[in-house]
């Protein structure tokens, strides 16, 4: 692997994600297969004046736990785990699975009454108390699931995460200040025409700082407020199931009619889930212009430049939403070729390419 | 590596060894190297009913560490080492080095000044505040110091670690009884015959619970009693340099000439180290019958079952001896071929066997 580039994504998660100080104490995790980025990074932590603690990730290990442990086991949460988070500064989780199948045939009641374990935890992180940022490496395991090799892989995931982020930030911010000024979106494309407000409701930019690589700029749509058709041209997955061709049907928010070429029972149950699954919770704007391909991994998928999600159900508290739904499915859309957006009539990106910029 | 010695290797560390029981918090720390070791450890200490945190290191991260720390950062004692450490009450440490030389090009400096940090924390080990226990895993590098194959090295280190340790246990016991109840050894040998007096001084037993593998019985001669003259069939290594040939002169406790075929200057600079440098701080008598071969790492061949050897320097505070120095230098005589060991004029051993068993 292009160990240049290793470099610099170490560079980029310390000095600009997660923006390591003198005296910052920064917990790096990981599997053995991080190795060559994990040591880059502890490397740059030290010469910050960090304090950096490893902790890999061993995947059999979680699999042992989930098959071996008492059933107490499953409702303590760790002290040693809790003190190691609740005394980082800066933490930096490298996703690098060797197999992303390995919990599979684990009792998922096991595993959920974990996380309701480990909640509290999640919570303490999620509520901003450490500067956390979440990237890949690429392994084996990954690129087979992008349906790659890992060369290739590693030079999609380098592409992802090794762009100019200051540039990218500032042109995002411009996206953000023009979508903040108006009110009706409209998307156009191929069987597609899609209208909805965002008046009022703050556009959140997606900075690469949380999740490496990122670029989004997303709203949250006014609930009521659409009408009209979209088609998808990318499968949509949830939990491992893939549906693809939707074509989906809005009245004053609501989805009235939905279509699929193949998962289409899956897809109504999906929209059944409760009352706020069949309204929008999302309205993203890819604008990471280093992701050109689709490759059925969300966090990749959802910032290619040039496409638009939407997401059915759970709005963002950030954005001003207020839908809720136990789902938070996003749908990718395909806008680089013929797509268009208008806002407020004026056309704003035409074929994938902003027409301010 | 064959996977049945393995799993009954980690049986000997969790239910011999450290005998982990239920409610317990069990630490395994080792390199990644270990992780098959350390999986079966971790499941065990599972179903015993114990907590294990499996704390995996890559050993290139000592030597950035080393290379890139300030002074302040190698003056702080990482909480979450701590914590982990003072919450656990069982500390298994699995020694799987990938490079035993990684460390060479690192100031000794630097590395002292670690080492003071982390004192209290050695310290609150050492004074049975946790159970621990060191085992080795074999690796390439430690197979490559012993002068042969990982095979082969795997072999000797489970030949070594999987013998029936209450068997051998028992018989290091009945050896401690005989030699407790004696005053006069005297040890005979190739170019050897050497007296010296244990009277009142208690027998160790060095039994795998601590040391893994175990096997010796250890005094502390009467310091001024030793005189007469040994030869060491095998080299004596200190700090990685060998000396080989090695014949000292005893008279009323007191090296009084020293001779080797290889590193006579090295042997005369340790022997005037200080005032306790040329008196013996310990008589061990190896019994570990697994192992047979000598591989130039002190741990496995003080236990040679069929050997004695004589530390020149420090002696235990356990054995009651009295003898001071910077040094404790452990060499290691061959008793197999004609050797005799006399107890108040009485033989014991012969040929490396116990007359009395």
């Amino acid at each position: 692997m292009d160990s240049a580039a290793i470099a610099r994504l170490a560079d980029i998660l310390v000095n600009y994600s997660t923006e390591v100080k003198k005296g910052d104490r920064v917990l790096i995790q990981g599997t053995e297969l991080a190795r060559p980025l994990i040591e880059e990074v502890y490397r740059l932590v030290l010469r910050n004046g960090g304090y950096p603690t490893v902790r890999l990730d061993v995947d059999s290990l979680a699999e042992a736990f989930f098959r071996e442990a008492p059933e107490t086991h499953l409702d303590r949460l760790d002290p040693i785990v809790d003190f190691v988070f609740r005394h980082s500064d800066v933490l930096i989780n490298i996703r690098s699975s060797e197999n992303t199948r390995s919990l599979t045939s684990v009792d998922p009641a096991r595993q959920q009454r974990w996380q309701r374990t480990m909640a509290p935890l999640q919570s303490y992180i999620m509520e901003g108390r450490t500067r956390w940022c979440v990237t890949a490496f690429p392994t084996q395991a990954l690129a087979q699931d992008a349906g790659m090799s890992l060369e290739e892989y590693a030079n999609f995931v380098f592409g992802a995460t090794n762009i100019d982020w200051p540039a990218t930030v500032s042109m995002m911010q411009k996206v953000k200040a023009v979508f903040d000024s108006g009110q009706q979106v409209r998307l156009v494309g191929t069987d597609t025409d899609l209208t909805f407000s965002i008046q009022g409701r703050p556009g959140i930019v997606s900075d690469g700082r949380r999740n490496m690589p990122s670029g989004e700029v997303f709203y949250a749509p006014l609930e009521k407020t659409v009408n009209g058709r979209v088609y998808y041209e990318y499968p949509a997955i949830h939990d491992g199931r893939e549906v693809s061709g939707i074509r989906l049907t809005f009245r004053d928010g609501r989805v009235v009619e939905a279509e699929a070429d193949t998962g289409r029972e899956f897809l109504q149950e999906m929209l059944d889930t409760d009352d706020g699954a069949r309204y929008l919770g999302e309205f993203g704007i890819g604008t990471n212009f280093g992701i050109q391909k689709f490759t059925k991994n969300i966090l990749f998928d959802e910032k290619i430049g040039g496409t638009i999600h939407l997401a059915l159900g759970q709005a963002y508290t950030e954005g001003g939403g207020t839908n809720k739904s136990a789902i938070h499915w996003d749908m990718v859309k395909e806008m680089r070729q013929g797509g268009e957006v208008y806002l407020d009539g004026a056309l704003v990106q035409k074929d994938g390419r902003f027409l301010f910029l | 590596m064959d996977s049945a010695a393995i799993r009954r290797l980690a049986e000997t560390l969790v239910d011999y060894s450290t005998e982990v029981k239920k409610g317990q918090r069990v630490l395994i720390q080792g390199t990644d190297l270990a992780r098959p070791l350390v999986e079966e450890i971790y499941r065990l200490a599972l179903r015993r009913g114990a907590y294990p945190t499996a704390n995996l290191q890559f050993g290139s991260l000592n030597r950035i560490f080393f290379t890139e720390a300030s002074d302040e950062q190698l003056d702080y004692l990482n909480p979450i080492q701590d914590f982990t450490t003072r919450n656990s009450d069982v500390l298994i440490n699995i020694l799987s080095s990938e490079n035993t030389r990684a460390l060479t090009g690192v100031d000794p400096s630097r590395q002292q000044r670690f080492q003071r940090t982390m004192y209290p924390l050695q310290k609150y080990i050492m004074e049975g505040n946790v159970r621990w226990c060191v085992a080795p895993f074999p690796t390439q590098a430690q197979a490559q110091d012993a002068g042969m194959s990982l095979d082969e090295y795997a072999d000797f280190v489970f030949g070594a670690t999987l013998i029936d340790w209450p068997a051998t246990v028992a018989m290091m016991e009945k050896v401690k009884s005989v030699f407790d109840a004696g005053d006069q050894v005297r040890l005979v040998g190739k170019e050897t015959d050497l007296t010296f007096s244990i009277k009142g001084r208690p027998g160790i037993v060095d039994d795998g619970k601590y040391n893994m593998p175990g096997g010796e019985v250890f005094y502390a001669p009467l310091e001024k009693t030793v005189n007469g003259r040994i030869l060491y069939e095998y080299p004596a290594i200190f700090g990685g340099r060998e000396v080989s040939g090695i014949r000292l002169t005893f008279r009323d406790g007191k090296v009084v000439e020293a001779t080797a075929e290889r590193g006579q200057d090295f042997l005369n600079k340790m022997l005037d180290t200080d005032a306790g440098a040329r008196y013996l701080g310990e008589f061990g008598i190896g019994t570990n019958f697994g192992i047979q071969k000598f591989t130039k790492n002190i741990l496995f061949d003080e236990k040679i079952g069929g050997t004695v050897h004589l530390a020149v320097g420090r002696a235990y505070d356990e054995g009651g001896g009295t003898n001071e120095s910077a040094l404790h230098w452990d060499m290691v005589k061959e008793m197999r071929e004609g050797g005799e060991i006399h107890l108040d004029g009485k033989p014991v051993q012969k040929d490396g066997k116990f007359l009395f068993l």
